[in-house]
C-alpha cells in the first residue's frame, strides 16, 4: 500500500488517491475486535494509557484470525468487563423522568474511553479541528476506504510529531461502521456522533446503504449515552430531508432546540471543518443540518 | 467492480439448491412436523395418523424450499416460510392455511411472539417483519391496514440465521452471519417498529448458526447459541453477557486423535436444542454422525461438555428438538432441486431418550414405541428408500448452509487481480 509520506512528514493527498465510493455491504478484509472489551485502545492513544503498560501484551486473534498492530487484546476477560458495564447501564435506565445529561463514567478500572466518533471521517478534517477543543476527550474516526484511512493515520502521526503533547486524543480506525460499530463501543459509550456529508446513494435501491436509516439509528442510539448528540450535515437536499425524517421518526432521538444548537461550538464546525465542507462552500452550495439528542423513549407512543 | 452486481450478494457463495430438513414439535406433543424442501409432512401424535389437509397437500403449498417452521407457544398456530417468499400461517386444529403473506425477499427465520399475537419473520437481507395473527382479511380495510407486514428492525445487510422471542415476551433475539446476536426490546406496539436495543451478545468468532431460548421460571432469561466457530455459548439475555463457552470441536478432537486437527475451517454447529427442564443442551455438529450432549446448570450459569453420541453412519442431524418427556427428536435429510426443476427430498427421523444420572445414557427409541409407530416414520420420512442418499444429502445441506454464511476469503493475489480488472482502473490507464 503506497505510503506517500516519510515517517512523520505530512502526507500528500495525491499519493492516497482512492475511489470516492466504497461498497459498505461487501465483506472487506480488516481485523475487527470480537467485542468492545477485546478492543485495545492503548495503541491509538498512547499518551492516555501510559500507566497501563504491563508485561508483554498478549497477542490475541481478531475475528478474521489476523493480528493488527492497532488492536492487541490486553488479556482482560471479556465477560467481567461486560458485566460491570451493564450495572452502570441499569442505574441510568432507572433514572427515567429526570433531566438526564450524564456523562457515562469509565467502568471498572477508570480506563479512558472514546467518547466522540466521526463516522466516515474522510481525510480527518473534523477530528483535527475538534482535538484542541476537547483536549481530554478521546475521539476516533471510522473510515471504510483503506487509502483514505491510511492518509489520516499518517496525518495524525505527523501532527503529533510537530506539536508535542497535542493531537494525542484523536485516532483513526479503518472499518465498516455500519456492520461493526457494536464491536468497538459499549452501550452508552459515545457522547457525540458525527455523520458529515455521507454518501447520498441516490438510487432508491441503494437507499439501504445510507448511513442514516431508521434501522441503523437503533444501533447508534444503543452506543450513545443519554443526552449524547448526533450531528449530520449534507449538501444534498433530498438526503438532508431523509436524514431529518429518519431522526424525527425514531423514538430515541429528539431535535436539539435551535438556541442550544447555536450555543454549541461544534455545530459551527460542521460546515467548514472538513475538506468536503470546504468544497461545498467554495462552490457556494447550501448545507442541510440535523442535530439530535439521544433521549429515552417517551411512555406516550411506542 | 460493478456495485450493482454486489447488490445482495456481498460475499455470499452462489446458492446451492440443497436445503436441510427441519423438524418442529407441537409444544404439547400433539403434532410433529418435518419440512423437506417445499414439502410439509405433518403427523398427529394423539390420533396417530398423518395429517392430510387440503392445504398441506395442494400444489399451491410452498413452491420452493422451506427454510423455517415454528409453532406458537400455545400450539394453536404454526408458521412456515422460505425461498418462495411466502409466509404461511396455519391453524393447528384444522391444518388449514389461514393466511399467506408474500414477502419481498427469501425468508430465513421466524418466531411467534410469546403471546401468539404476532408472527415475526426475518429475511436474508437482515430485516425482521411482524404480522398480526389476529387480523382477518377485511375487503373493506382502509390503507392503514394492520394486516400488512411491518418492518420491526434490521441487522445491517446480514442474513438472520435465527429469530426467537423470549418466553416472558420482553425480548426479540436475532442472530446473524456477522457473528452477532442482538437482543431487542419487544415493543408495546409492534406496528411502530422495534427501535430499542437491549444489548449485543458478542463473542462468537464466526457466523452464529442457531440460537435456543432456555425455558426457566426465573426472572432472568438465558439463551444458548451455536456458531460456525464450533462453540456453544451460554448468555444472559438482559445484560447480553457471555456466561460460558464450550469449544465443542476442541473437546471431540482431543477425544479422537485420528481427526485432522489442521482443518482450516472449523466444523460448524448446525442445530441446537434445550431440554424442557433446562438441564441438557443437544447440538449437531457438521460432519458428525451423531449428536453432542452438554449439561446446563442455570444456577451456576455454566455449560459443560458431557458426551458425544454416534448414531448411525452418516447420520448428520439437520434439525433437533426435545419434547416434554425429555425425548430428543432428530431429523437428518435434505431436498435438492435438480436442473430440470424437480425436487428430490429425503429425510430420516430418529427419536432418542437421554437420561442423565451418574452417566449420560442415550437410547434409541424403537419405532414401535413411538406414537403411531411405523406409520409416523412413513409419514415423516416419505417413501424414498434410498437412505444412504438421504444422509449424504443431509451432510451436503449442512455444508451448503455453512458456505452461504461464511465470508468469502480471497487471497491477496485474487484481490489484486480483481482490483486490476476494475472499470475505473481501466479508465485511468487510458489517461
Amino acid at each position: 500500500m503506497a505510503s506517500g509520506s516519510k515517517k512523520g512528514q505530512h502526507p500528500r493527498k495525491r499519493f492516497y488517491r482512492a475511489r470516492a465510493h466504497s461498497n459498505p455491504l461487501s465483506d472487506s478484509q480488516f481485523p475487527v475486535p470480537v467485542s468492545p472489551a477485546h478492543m485495545d485502545w492503548s495503541d491509538h492513544f498512547p499518551a492516555f494509557f501510559k500507566s497501563n503498560i504491563t508485561a508483554a501484551p498478549v497477542k490475541k486473534e481478531n475475528l478474521n484470525g489476523t493480528c493488527s498492530e492497532w488492536s492487541k487484546a490486553k488479556g482482560v476477560e471479556g465477560d467481567s468487563k461486560c458485566s460491570s458495564a451493564s450495572i452502570i447501564d441499569v442505574s441510568v435506565r432507572k433514572a427515567e423522568g429526570l433531566e438526564i445529561c450524564k456523562k457515562i463514567q469509565a467502568f471498572g478500572d477508570e480506563e479512558p474511553k472514546v467518547h466522540f466518533a466521526d463516522i466516515g471521517c474522510g481525510f480527518g478534517g473534523l477530528l483535527v479541528k475538534l482535538s484542541p477543543m476537547f483536549p481530554n476527550t478521546l475521539m476516533v474516526g471510522m473510515e471504510l476506504r483503506d487509502k483514505v484511512s491510511e492518509y489520516v493515520k499518517d496525518r495524525i502521526i505527523a501532527l503529533r510529531k510537530e506539536n508535542p503533547g497535542q493531537f494525542q486524543n484523536i485516532s483513526i480506525i479503518r472499518t465498516n461502521a455500519m456492520k461493526y460499530l457494536q464491536n468497538y463501543f459499549q452501550k452508552g459509550q459515545l457522547q457525540k456522533m458525527f455523520f458529515l456529508f455521507p454518501d447520498p446513494h441516490f438510487k432508491e435501491r441503494n437507499h439501504r446503504r445510507r448511513i442514516i436509516s431508521i434501522a441503523l439509528l437503533a444501533e447508534y442510539a444503543h452506543v450513545m449515552a443519554l443526552g449524547g448528540i448526533l450531528y449530520t450535515v449534507t449538501d444534498v437536499e433530498e438526503l438532508g430531508e431523509w436524514m431529518k425524517s429518519c431522526l424525527e421518526a425514531h423514538p430515541l432521538f429528539e431535535e436539539v432546540p435551535l438556541k442550544k444548537q447555536e450555543a454549541d461550538p461544534v455545530v459551527g464546525l460542521l460546515k467548514c471543518a472538513t475538506e468536503e465542507g470546504q468544497k461545498v462552500e467554495r462552490n457556494g452550495g447550501k448545507t442541510f443540518y440535523s442535530v439530535y439528542c439521544r433521549v429515552l423513549a417517551s411512555s406516550a407512543g411506542a | 467492480m460493478n456495485m450493482e452486481d454486489d447488490e445482495g450478494h456481498d460475499g455470499f457463495a452462489a446458492e446451492k439448491t440443497v436445503t436441510p430438513a427441519l423438524l418442529a414439535l407441537h409444544p404439547f406433543s400433539k403434532f410433529v412436523v418435518v419440512s423437506v424442501g417445499s414439502q410439509l409432512r405433518v403427523f398427529n401424535l394423539l390420533e396417530k395418523c398423518a395429517v392430510d389437509s387440503e392445504d398441506i397437500n395442494s400444489q399451491s403449498c410452498h413452491v420452493d424450499a422451506i427454510k423455517t417452521i415454528t409453532f406458537s407457544k400455545d400450539g394453536g398456530l404454526f408458521a412456515s416460510a422460505g425461498d418462495d417468499k411466502h409466509v404461511k400461517l396455519w391453524d393447528t386444529d384444522t391444518w388449514r392455511c389461514l393466511r399467506t403473506v408474500v414477502a419481498t425477499k427469501k425468508i430465513s427465520a421466524s418466531s411467534f411472539s410469546s403471546d401468539g399475537k404476532w408472527l415475526l419473520y426475518a429475511d436474508k437481507f437482515g430485516v425482521v417483519y411482524a404480522i398480526s395473527t389476529e387480523y382477518v382479511k377485511d375487503p373493506l380495510a382502509g390503507p392503514a391496514d394492520p394486516g400488512q407486514p411491518v418492518s420491526l428492525l434490521a441487522h445491517c445487510c446480514s442474513i438472520i440465521t435465527s429469530l426467537k422471542c423470549s418466553a416472558d415476551g420482553r425480548y426479540i433475539i436475532t442472530a446473524d452471519r456477522d457473528f452477532k446476536i442482538r437482543i431487542s426490546i419487544f415493543p408495546k406496539n409492534p406496528l411502530m417498529g422495534a427501535h430499542e436495543i437491549e444489548g449485543f451478545c458478542l463473542g462468537h468468532t464466526s457466523f452464529v448458526s442457531c440460537v435456543a431460548v432456555v425455558n426457566n421460571n426465573l426472572t432472568s432469561q438465558f439463551l444458548v447459541s451455536g456458531g460456525g466457530d464450533g462453540t456453544v455459548r451460554l448468555w444472559e439475555v438482559e445484560t447480553a453477557t457471555l456466561l460460558d463457552t464450550v469449544d465443542v470441536y476442541e473437546k471431540i478432537t482431543i477425544a479422537n486423535s485420528d481427526v485432522d486437527n489442521t482443518a482450516v475451517q472449523l466444523p460448524a454447529i448446525t442445530c441446537i436444542a434445550v431440554s424442557n427442564n433446562a438441564s441438557l443442551v443437544a447440538v449437531g455438529l457438521e460432519s458428525l454422525d451423531g449428536v453432542i450432549i452438554l449439561g446446563l446448570d442455570i444456577k451456576s450459569k455454566r455449560l459443560r461438555f458431557l458426551q458425544k453420541f454416534l448414531l448411525e453412519d452418516h447420520y448428520c442431524p439437520t434439525s433437533i428438538q426435545f419434547d416434554r418427556n425429555g425425548w430428543l427428536w432428530l431429523v437428518a435429510g435434505a431436498a435438492q432441486r435438480t436442473e430440470a426443476g424437480e425436487e428430490k427430498a429425503t429425510s430420516w427421523v430418529k427419536v432418542v431418550s437421554i437420561s442423565s444420572g451418574d452417566a449420560i445414557l442415550l437410547e434409541s427409541i424403537d419405532p414401535a414405541s413411538l406414537p403411531g409407530g411405523t406409520l409416523l416414520l412413513e409419514a415423516l420420512d416419505g417413501t424414498d428408500s434410498d437412505v444412504k442418499k438421504a444422509l449424504a444429502l443431509a451432510d451436503a445441506a449442512n455444508m451448503a448452509v455453512k458456505e452461504q454464511l461464511s465470508k468469502k476469503k480471497y487471497t491477496n493475489e485474487h484481490r489484486e487481480l480483481r482490483k486490476r480488472l476494475r472499470n475505473d482502473k481501466k479508465l485511468q490507464k487510458g489517461m
